[in-house]
């Protein structure tokens, strides 16, 4: 063999191998990003999980002092009350309010003035 | 000189793998980076979203207790107006209790005397029920008495011989029939429930009433 075909048998030979370590290196390079991105995407899972386990916490502490400044409820439970002594002390009631207009007729008779 | 060159490929492949991985983990490392940041992004909006979610549900709830309230306000109103007016029809169904009193005598006075001094005539004629024409005949001269008093002039007044269906009281008018005074205890209660029902019901109920 010459010394030329020595030289370009080397020098493919060389080539070869360089585009094989080039190859191997842009695989590795793949793998690489390839981990980083699953380990960024469980980053961000854990993340979200953390986050709703956070809100759920806020969450419970903020509806308790703010169902506290809601006056309707208190209103209608005070309200519901006020209907249930109406219903249950209903003829108590008649009975007491149409004594009182009979005195409110006497009284407003006896406080009759004449000229 | 031939293995130089072979080398010299090798040796720029191999700068060229380096410069690639160096790359992929600069890479790399930032993916992660930004991932911790958006990490933190997430975790730090939490309070504000429980907040946004508190804030959903409350007013939601607000919203559903404004529509029970005012369903709430409507049933307590009627309830309360029913107990009122039953307390009149109860109240109508007593009148006879003031008959029975022992002022009585002076209920049926003031109420005969105060019928003359609004109508301000001379001659008129006073109405009871049968029960009290006695009761009133003996009432006549002290009424005329009084009656002359209060209006500065001579009053007439004739008892209607014929006794009209009130519980008491009575109805006066002029001889004419122009003029006619309802002091009826009948009439008494229908004043009273005129002007005391709208309390009663805001009495019962003055969370729903307002002044």
């Amino acid at each position: 063999m010459s010394k030329l075909a020595v030289l370009v048998d080397e020098t493919l030979k060389a080539e070869l191998e360089a585009a094989k370590i080039v190859e191997e290196a842009k695989r590795k390079a793949e793998e690489l990003l390839e981990k980083a991105r699953i380990e960024a995407q469980e980053v961000v899972e854990s993340a979200l999980r953390r986050r709703e386990v956070e809100i759920e916490k806020h969450y419970e502490e903020l509806l308790k002092h703010m169902l506290k400044e809601v006056k309707e409820i208190e209103a209608i439970s005070k309200l519901e009350e006020k209907l249930s002594y109406l219903k249950k002390r209903r003829e108590e009631l008649i009975a007491w309010l149409s004594d009182n207009i009979l005195k409110y007729i006497i009284g407003d008779i006896n406080d009759i003035e004449f000229s | 000189m031939t293995l130089s060159l072979a080398k010299r490929i090798l040796e720029e492949a191999s700068k060229e793998a380096e410069k690639i991985l160096d790359t992929a983990e600069i890479e790399a490392r930032k993916i992660l980076e930004d991932a911790k940041e958006r990490g933190e992004a997430i975790l730090n909006e939490a309070p504000k979203e429980a907040e946004r979610r508190a804030k959903e549900y409350v007013n939601t709830l607000i919203a559903d207790a404004r529509g029970k309230l005012w369903a709430l306000k409507r049933e307590a109103l009627r309830a309360a107006y029913e107990i009122a007016a039953e307390s009149f029809e109860q109240a109508a169904k007593k009148l006879p209790k003031i008959t029975e009193r022992e002022d009585y005598i002076n209920i049926l006075f003031r109420l005969i005397l105060e019928a003359i001094e609004n109508i301000r005539e001379t001659n008129l004629i006073v109405s009871v029920n049968n029960r009290d024409m006695n009761l009133v005949r003996r009432l006549l001269p002290n009424l005329e008495a009084d009656a002359a008093k209060i209006l500065g002039k001579k009053v007439r007044l004739t008892l209607l011989e014929n006794p009209i269906d009130i519980v008491g009281g009575a109805i006066v008018m002029t001889a004419d029939g122009s003029i006619i005074y309802n002091n009826s205890l009948e009439a008494r209660l229908e004043s009273a429930r005129e002007k005391l029902l709208p309390d009663a019901i805001r009495r019962l109920v003055p969370e729903v009433v307002a002044r």
